[in-house]
């Protein structure tokens, strides 16, 4: 069974309304992983709340605007999908702007820029993609991209809100 | 001075597997710059991830293998494989394909990035594909 085909379980009502979104069981965390210790490993990173592994925090920022706040420590080939697809799914629904905090993530590669890129072009000319709290790492992963140039990019939540304003 | 092998891993070919590359890396380059380091595993995982996604011939779940070798100054990771060759067109396409228009949204590259990434995130770039084995060697300073 693979890690992602559990990750569209869902949590409780409770969990819904605290913002938790996109979430593994915990008690499943052993059937995900069987045979890829690593995945257990990228699992093991995750906070948990109720036995929930937490991927994706989503709060609405005001009337048209959603804070998503990744909490997976990598974004990259693995466990990315779900995330893709449940953003794109904000957009269909009617969401204008995003902004993405991304101050838990360590490490980003072409699959996780990939994603980005992908909820920009969702973006479009309607609303406006906002990403913030980047880690060095990460931030040079934009530049040698060159990613750095197409982003608007804010150091924190708050200038990363008052840039959709302005 | 004669490059000290400093490690070899052999990975399955799962897309799980590059969190284990990425660990194995990090052991190996102790005590390299933070930046350079993260630079290299960044090309590292590129690498791997193309190896797993694009170079499985039928389905065959083929090994790869991945070689660390330090010097005083710097560090050689070679990434070889027996599966399916990157293709001249791909290899080409990496060279251009950051040179895009950053206010044409709609035409900004999804794939194809991971090849031009480890142009930039490393200091030199070698491939070779022969006799049906494929070898990749990424160089950076330390």
């Amino acid at each position: 069974m693979g890690l992602m085909a559990l990750a569209a379980g869902a949590p409780s009502l409770a969990m819904r309304r605290a913002g938790c979104v996109l979430l593994i069981p915990a008690r499943f965390e052993d059937a995900c992983c069987r045979g890829q210790p690593l995945v257990r490993q990228f699992c093991a990173e995750h906070h948990r709340e109720k036995g929930w592994i937490i991927l994706l925090r989503e709060k609405d920022l005001d009337s048209q605007t959603k804070l998503l706040t990744l909490e997976m420590t990598r974004l990259d080939s693995i466990g990315t999908s779900a995330l893709k697809r449940h953003a794109i799914s904000l957009f269909e629904a009617g969401q204008d702007s995003l902004v993405v905090d991304l101050h838990a993530v360590e490490f980003i590669d072409s699959s996780g820029l990939g994603i980005l890129i992908s909820l920009l072009k969702q973006v479009g000319t309607r609303g406006r993609l906002v990403i913030c709290n980047l880690q060095p790492n990460v931030l040079n992963t934009f530049k040698l991209s060159r990613m750095d140039r197409v982003f608007s990019i804010q150091k924190s939540v708050d200038e990363a809100f008052e840039s959709l304003e302005r | 001075m004669t490059p000290k092998i400093a490690g070899t891993i052999l990975l399955d070919c799962d897309i799980g597997e590059i969190r284990r590359a990425s660990v194995w890396l990090l052991d190996g380059c102790n005590g390299m710059d933070p930046t350079r380091l993260a630079e290299l595993e960044l090309a590292v995982v590129e690498a791997v991830t193309n190896v797993i996604r694009h170079g499985n011939i039928g389905g065959m779940r083929q090994a790869i293998e991945l070689q660390l070798a330090r010097q005083e100054n710097s560090v050689k990771v070679t990434i070889k494989d027996r599966g399916r060759s990157i293709p001249e067109a791909a290899l080409c396409a990496s060279e251009s394909v950051l040179d895009f228009d950053p206010d044409d949204i709609f035409n900004l590259p999804e794939r194809g990035l991971g090849l031009a990434l480890i142009r930039e995130a490393v200091d030199r770039v070698d491939y070779q594909a022969a006799d049906g084995s494929n070898t990749l060697l990424l160089a950076k300073s330390w």
